[in-house]
């Protein structure tokens, strides 16, 4: 069909404004190729000014004492101070950050939080290292 | 058609116990070395608002759909198969050499050799499944990269499937050294196959495979699972001629053949009887074609629906709650010691449970609501009972419209894992086996997480679900048009599947919206 359109282009346009009202401008089709822009503008670079964010997690017996869920905007600086009853040697997935954490001394996991994302922390656990095993807790880092 | 009769008795009852055996045997005997799963995705979940907008879209739309749209045709008037409008690719010269014979063979080699790439880095390859190509290439590529392929450009599997090249390349050979191919069954090429009961089987095993399996990730068990596959693939291929059993066992030419009908290409190789085809059509329209299916093609349509939704809801917290509460009863003690003793983890006896159980309710909900359908045109819709056709039938029909929402959860789901875990295959190429080559010099590329934006994915999973609702309430739409004899029972037969449509497709959002737990 178009083919026959490049003969006589005056011909097209009209056979087009009389079979395409003004209304359907806007073709379901090019829907998505729109969301896909918005989506470019609006998920922008993260500000360049950023603040450090302290969250203290407390673990007895291998479980997280509050929520197992540290909520975090993107392009912050994050400090994670972690205690625990047990030595116990943690891995963030994602950012591949490890966290060896005496029993009864604080210890503090940094990291720039620039990639968002819901990233699982696990006991590392060399002893038994077969198998799944739970998250301890997951990092979710919301964009901005 | 007689053969074909005698053929259903060999096949399975042989091969499957036969198969399960040996995929107990490499499961049993291989340690995993990895501390972390495979594919692991790191996506936030669906806001609120984004969830709310996506199922209030959906939700109007259904209406929209059902209020207003009008066919040209009366309803009860012929079948729509011969009124797909088609444009043919193949009459544009500058596409033709893409599906010029030396351009297929080409294909069809590279894709050959992957095949046998990935089965002996598998096997002889280093095992740790980030630095052997083999889980990479089967579960990114092979599963969720073909089935994206052919869900937006048509069945490519059937023209590339590797085992199919083998076994013509065998059957060359053969035929040049002894006279005759090595094939003797006569090919029935113009028959559509209905009966698929085999491939809904073997789907079953793999699908099992994909959701539960814990070794699913180490390259070992994965090579051999491939041969197991091949083995099995060759043999049926050579026992009921090729095309005979590519489309009744070989599971996967009919799970790829089910998404790419949703597909804008048509896509066809030549065969013995047809000659090539590419053409493009309006998304979605081909999976109204063939209806009725079988009861086997249903159950296999409701299978791949559940095992879809399933994957997802196998990530919530709801899961793992129901998966606890379920591991701690006093009944599934002995079931779940008696297990661990042949060699299953009590994760995978619990997730069994679950497996088997999405497809019996999927399979219960779309007999309920074909049920209903037939009730609301009969009844409010003035239908005399002698018109409609019986639930079973309207099920077998209306089965084939779930397809887009499957398809959309399917995209929505696994766009990031695509574009994150795809990128595992840059340094892969150069070194496959994990044996610290630099093939192409890329072995040191680091994977970049970041490399999609969240609100991109948020935003494309939110319309791809929309999208795939508003082609499914389209298509049981035309679906009504077409098999209710007057206006009235198709407007009335279509609520109740509007209603299941609604469901599911809040469901999909609702799994998006749920945070993933391991």
């Amino acid at each position: 069909m178009p083919l026959a359109c490049t003969q006589t282009a005056r011909d097209c346009s009209t056979v087009d404004n009389t079979k395409r009202p003004y209304t359907q401008a806007l073709r379901l089709s090019e829907i998505p190729f729109l969301v896909f822009l918005l989506a470019l503008t609006v998920g922008g670079t993260p500000d360049a000014a950023a603040e450090t964010v302290t969250r203290e997690v407390q673990i007895l017996g291998s479980e997280v004492q509050d929520d197992t869920t540290l909520r975090v905007t993107q392009g912050s600086l994050i400090a994670i101070i972690f205690t625990s009853d047990t030595a116990i040697a943690l891995h963030l997935h994602g950012y591949d950050v490890e966290a060896h954490i005496e029993p009864g001394k604080p210890s503090t996991m940094k990291l720039d939080a620039h990639i968002a994302g819901r990233f699982a922390m696990e006991v590392h656990d060399h002893a038994h290292g077969k198998g799944k095993h739970r998250a301890l807790l997951y990092l979710e880092v919301h964009p901005r | 058609m007689s053969d074909v009769k005698t053929h259903r008795a060999f096949g399975f009852e042989q091969i499957l116990p036969a198969a399960a055996l040996v995929v107990a045997s490499v499961s049993i005997a291989v340690e995993p070395a990895i501390a972390h799963g495979f594919g692991e995705r790191y996506d936030l979940p669906l806001p609120l608002n984004i969830w709310l907008l996506g199922a209030a879209a959906s939700i109007l739309l259904s209406f929209v759909v059902v209020s207003f749209v009008r066919g040209d045709r009366e309803p009860g008037t012929s079948h729509a198969e011969d009124s797909i409008p088609k444009t043919d690719l193949l009459a544009i010269h500058a596409l033709r050499p893409l599906t010029s014979g030396p351009a297929v063979f080409v294909y069809r080699l590279i894709a050959a050799c992957l095949w046998l790439l990935t089965i002996g880095a598998g096997i002889f390859g280093t095992q740790d499944a980030y630095h052997n190509i083999a889980p990479t290439m089967v579960w990114v590529v092979g599963w969720v990269g073909l089935s994206f392929a052919c869900i937006l450009c048509g069945d490519l599997w059937t023209t590339l499937h590797p085992l199919r090249s083998v076994l013509d390349g065998l059957d060359a050979c053969t035929l040049r050294l002894i006279g005759r191919p090595l094939v003797q069954v006569q090919e029935q090429p113009s028959s559509v196959a209905t009966n698929v009961w085999p491939g809904l089987m073997l789907f079953a095993v793999f699908a099992w495979l994909e959701l539960v399996w814990s070794r699913a990730d180490v390259p070992y068990a994965l090579g051999w699972a491939m041969v197991i596959y091949s083995v099995i693939t060759l043999a049926g291929m050579l026992r009921f001629g090729r095309t005979q059993w590519l489309q009744r066992g070989e599971f996967f030419s009919i799970a790829f053949g089910v998404l790419a009908r949703f597909s804008p290409f048509e896509v066809r190789p030549t065969t013995s009887n047809q000659s090539r085809a590419w053409s493009l059509r309006p998304p979605g329209i081909a999976l109204l074609e063939g209806l009725p299916l079988s009861l086997s093609q249903m159950l296999f349509v409701a299978f791949m629906l559940a095992t879809v939704t399933f994957d997802g809801f196998l990530e919530t917290q709801q899961w793992l709650n129901l998966a606890d509460r379920l591991s701690i009863t006093t009944w599934m003690q002995p079931v779940l010691a008696t297990l661990r003793d042949i060699g299953f983890t009590d994760d995978e006896t619990i997730s069994t449970l679950g497996f088997a159980a999405a497809p019996l309710f999927f399979v219960a909900a779309i007999l309920g609501s074909a049920w209903l359908t037939r009730w609301a045109a009969i009844g409010p819709g003035g239908a005399s009972a002698s018109e409609v056709t019986s639930p079973k039938q309207i099920a077998c029909s209306l089965v084939a419209t779930l397809v887009p929402i499957a398809i959309a959860y399917h995209l929505a789901h696994y766009l990031s894992m695509l574009l994150v875990s795809g990128q595992y295959l840059i340094p892969l190429v150069s070194d496959p086996f994990g044996f610290g080559w630099n093939l192409m010099g890329t072995a040191g590329y680091q994977v970049d997480i970041g490399i999609v934006g969240v609100r991109f994915i948020w935003y494309s999973a939110a319309t791809a679900i929309v999208l795939g609702h508003i082609a499914a309430t389209l298509l049981a739409h035309i679906l009504a048009r077409r098999d209710f004899p007057t206006q009235r029972a198709a407007t009335w037969s279509q609520l109740p599947f509007l209603a299941l449509m609604i469901a599911y497709t809040l469901l999909s959002l609702w799994t998006l919206a749920q945070p993933i737990v391991e």
